[in-house]
């Protein structure tokens, strides 16, 4: 029986030059990807891939339509000339499109972790700016109660004054209709004064209605994760162990994640790198207590009696973190308590009474 | 009389230079050896393939748009491979006095006789393999552009 090479020879012909075109066009999608994200890990493995499967395309199309060429033009001897060079060309592109898909592994770990790392990241500069926020917001309120306070109290007393003042004058000297108006537009205008400063009185009292019922679990967990970039750059493990319980009280909770911030912050300053930050959240009795525990190298007791003191001269260098922790804590009528071995660790216990927020609130 | 190095390096110089014989030191490579590297670099094309669908499939990227076709063309590579490797082989066992040219005709027919020579003029049709994978690339790299296009897109708007 004779069979006809003539499919066999149109198959190989067509599908050479089919494959030239494709792993062309597959070449320049490639290099166009990686011209517009020449950033991007993915782009540029597509390529290496890509100028891989067109070499040996090309190495592979170009031989079969050289042999049938020369087949065609009588030059069959040269064919055994070129067709070493052909198919050592050729297995050479196979030992590349291998390296090159071997390397799609590391390659991919690479990119995952880029896209982890860029969604880690993002989170943390929403939350820092979610923080910067409430913070602008806490000062800017914190300052304006202040100030309206010192208004109230400077302008009150006058203002008194004033008024008491002008009823003695009215009332001790025999004066005109025309004058004794004059006197009631004054005393009109010092009562005027006097509703500004109970207004600015009632401006300080807003900023105490801040507290909300919130979960300290979910506090605790997203200032863990606004610290996160600190302990691994550190190379600090921060673990969060929690006990089952209720964790929701009326709480201030951007002062409350603020102060856990910069306790935890703390811990990991005072660590060394590939050593821990154990939190634990535990109810106790009728509290809701956090206990940060670092293995650091621990704080002197000359300095654990100034601890709480800002900007302590000497020796002891406190600074207002721990002040200003102490104030949010107090601020919730909660306790904070340090202890600290030296070369061991210190462990920070914060405790907030779970029925504050109802009393707060009434 | 000790032997230090010494000794034994001029014995040795001596030896070889009185008495030599074949070392056997130069390797030739026949005409078999291209084959037989020819045939690993095809054996190393399917290992190098299996991973890269494996890890696909362990990432589930065989069912992401674009990561899909990559997975079908790298199957078809490996068929391609498995394909090429047998071809090769059975060529080997075709006769030359198997392909005849009829007078007057341009293209020669193969004088089938056995399975063998069925089988290396089905194996001979291998573009049918490996068209498709690399049709299969094209289509995932054109779904990979749109697909980071989007992406670009919709990260500016969302920057806005």
């Amino acid at each position: 029986m004779l069979w006809s090479f003539q499919p066999v020879w149109l198959v190989d012909v067509s599908g050479s030059i089919i494959m030239i075109v494709l792993s062309t066009l597959s070449l320049l999608i490639a290099r166009s990807i990686a011209r517009e994200h020449p950033n991007h890990a993915l782009s540029t493995y597509l390529l290496w891939f890509c100028i891989a499967i067109f070499a040996f395309s090309i190495s592979r199309s170009l031989g079969h339509i050289v042999k049938h060429i020369l087949y065609f033009t009588n030059q069959q001897s040269l064919w055994g000339t070129i067709a070493p060079f052909s198919g050592s060309i050729n297995t050479a592109t196979f030992i590349v499109i291998g390296s090159v898909t071997l390397f799609f592994n590391r390659m991919n770990s690479i990119i995952n972790e880029m896209t982890e790392n860029k969604e880690k990241i993002e989170e943390m500069g929403y939350d820092l700016l979610g923080l910067n926020r409430e913070m602008e917001k806490i000062v800017s309120e914190r300052t304006i109660a202040e100030m309206a306070l010192k208004i109230a109290h400077e302008v009150r007393n006058p203002v008194i004054v004033i008024g008491g003042l002008i009823r003695r004058i009215q009332k001790e000297l025999s004066l005109k209709e025309k004058e004794n108006e004059k006197f009631d537009s004054i005393l009109e205008e010092t009562r005027k004064m006097e509703s500004m400063v109970s207004h600015f009185e009632e401006l300080s009292n807003r900023v105490q209605k801040r507290y909300t019922k919130e979960d300290v679990d979910r506090i605790v967990e997203e200032a863990i994760r606004i610290v996160e970039i600190d302990a691994e750059e550190k190379q600090v493990h921060i673990q969060l162990k929690k006990q089952p319980g209720d964790y929701s009280i009326h709480v201030d909770e951007s002062l409350l994640k603020v102060a856990v911030v910069y306790v935890l912050r703390n811990a990991i300053e005072a660590c060394i790198q590939g050593k821990n930050v154990l939190a634990t959240l535990r109810p106790k009795g009728g509290w809701i207590e956090l206990e940060i525990v670092d293995s650091g190298k621990g704080i002197p007791q000359s300095h654990l009696d100034h601890i709480f003191e800002p900007f302590v001269d000497g020796e002891v260098k406190t600074g207002l973190t721990l002040p200003y922790v102490k104030q949010i804590v107090e601020q919730h009528h909660g306790l904070i308590e340090i202890n600290s071995i030296p070369e061991k660790g210190t462990s920070v216990r914060i405790r907030i009474p779970a029925l504050f927020g109802e009393f707060s609130q009434a | 009389m000790k032997l230090n190095s010494r000794r034994f390096g001029t014995m040795s110089f001596l030896l070889y230079l009185f008495l030599p014989r074949s070392a056997s030191a130069l390797q030739i490579h026949p005409y078999p050896e291209g084959l037989y590297a020819h045939q690993l670099g095809h054996l190393f094309f399917v290992v190098c393939m299996t991973i890269f669908i494996y890890r696909l499939y362990r990432r589930r990227l065989n069912v992401q748009y674009g990561w899909n076709y990559f997975f079908y063309g790298s199957i078809f590579l490996i068929i391609w491979n498995v394909w090429a490797v047998v071809g090769h082989w059975v060529t080997l066992h075709i006769s030359r006095n198997q392909i005849i040219l009829k007078p007057g005709d341009v293209v020669p027919y193969l004088f089938v006789n056995s399975f063998q020579d069925v089988l290396y003029y089905l194996l001979a049709f291998d573009h049918l393999i490996c068209v498709p994978a690399l049709l299969l690339f094209y289509l995932g790299l054109r779904n990979m552009r749109s697909n980071l296009h989007h992406n670009q897109q919709k990260n500016v708007k969302e920057s806005r």
